[in-house]
């Protein structure tokens, strides 16, 4: 490299610069609302699912529950 | 070769290839940044790197690609910025590629926002009346596909050009010309 401009300086500021970058990257991402779940995107967490366990399904306001052994009673 | 060398060297020359590929960049990173979960979508559609990997390379791109264009154009670093852009435009000039060899139809992204920024441009009154050729010229880029071909590698190749001169702009301690640190 003597004879090209480039230094190893150089180089190694370029990767500081990129790191930066990264970071700054990263950082907006976390706070932008239109940023992505980076966890999730990267595979790192599991996306919450819906629960398809349908005794977990909260009652509807307004609906009562019926009672045991009377079902399909009008 | 010298002539050449001089041309290429000129401070006034690498001062305006700095404006054009730093503005470019600082432009382009802006798009990315205002919507990155549709820029995580953009490179999801490469289909070339695993999740995490894809998901770092997502979230930092456009973090990236405005520091380097910043500093490119003000900072004390800016020879270092270029490298940097530089091997920004090999990576983006082989994944290209590597979709065409592919054979995959995917929309490029890669400048949402000057595209819409030139579509508004030229389809404006003022340039309409001024400058007829230009807004046709601007309507026509900003509507065109932009689909993943050899134009969008070649055009990655055009602005690698004055990326390479400012790389290679002679020291302020060599002998040939005063430009640059």
């Amino acid at each position: 490299m003597d004879k090209l401009p480039i230094t190893r300086k150089d180089i190694a500021t370029a990767a500081a610069i990129a790191l930066a970058g990264a970071v700054l990257g990263l950082a907006v991402n976390a706070v932008s609302p239109k940023g992505f779940n980076f966890m999730i995107a990267s595979g790192l967490r599991q996306a919450a699912l819906p629960s398809t366990d349908w005794d977990d399904e909260p009652a509807k306001p307004g609906v009562q529950p019926v009672p045991a052994g009377q079902e399909g009673r009008p | 070769m010298r002539a050449l060398k001089a041309i290429l060297g000129h401070p006034a020359l690498v001062w305006a290839c700095r404006l054009v590929v730093g503005g470019l960049f600082i432009l382009s990173s802006f798009g990315k940044l205002a919507d990155m979960a549709k820029f995580l979508g953009s490179v999801e559609q490469y289909q070339m790197l695993p999740a995490l990997p894809q998901a770092l390379w997502a979230a930092s791109l456009p973090g990236i690609e405005l520091l380097a264009g910043l500093l490119l154009i003000f900072g004390p670093w800016w020879r270092a910025s270029a490298l940097l852009i530089a091997g920004l435009f090999g990576v983006f000039i082989v994944a290209l590629v590597s979709v065409i060899a592919r054979r995959m139809e995917i929309d490029c992204s890669c400048m949402d926002i000057i595209g819409s920024w030139a579509g508004t441009f030229g389809t404006s009154a003022w340039l309409n009346a001024r400058a007829p050729r230009l807004a046709a010229l601007l309507t026509r880029w900003a509507s065109g596909p932009s689909l993943v071909s050899w134009h969008t590698v070649l055009r990655d190749v055009y602005f690698l050009i004055p990326t390479l001169v400012v790389v290679f702009a002679p020291r302020k301690d060599s002998p040939e010309t005063g430009a640059g640190r």
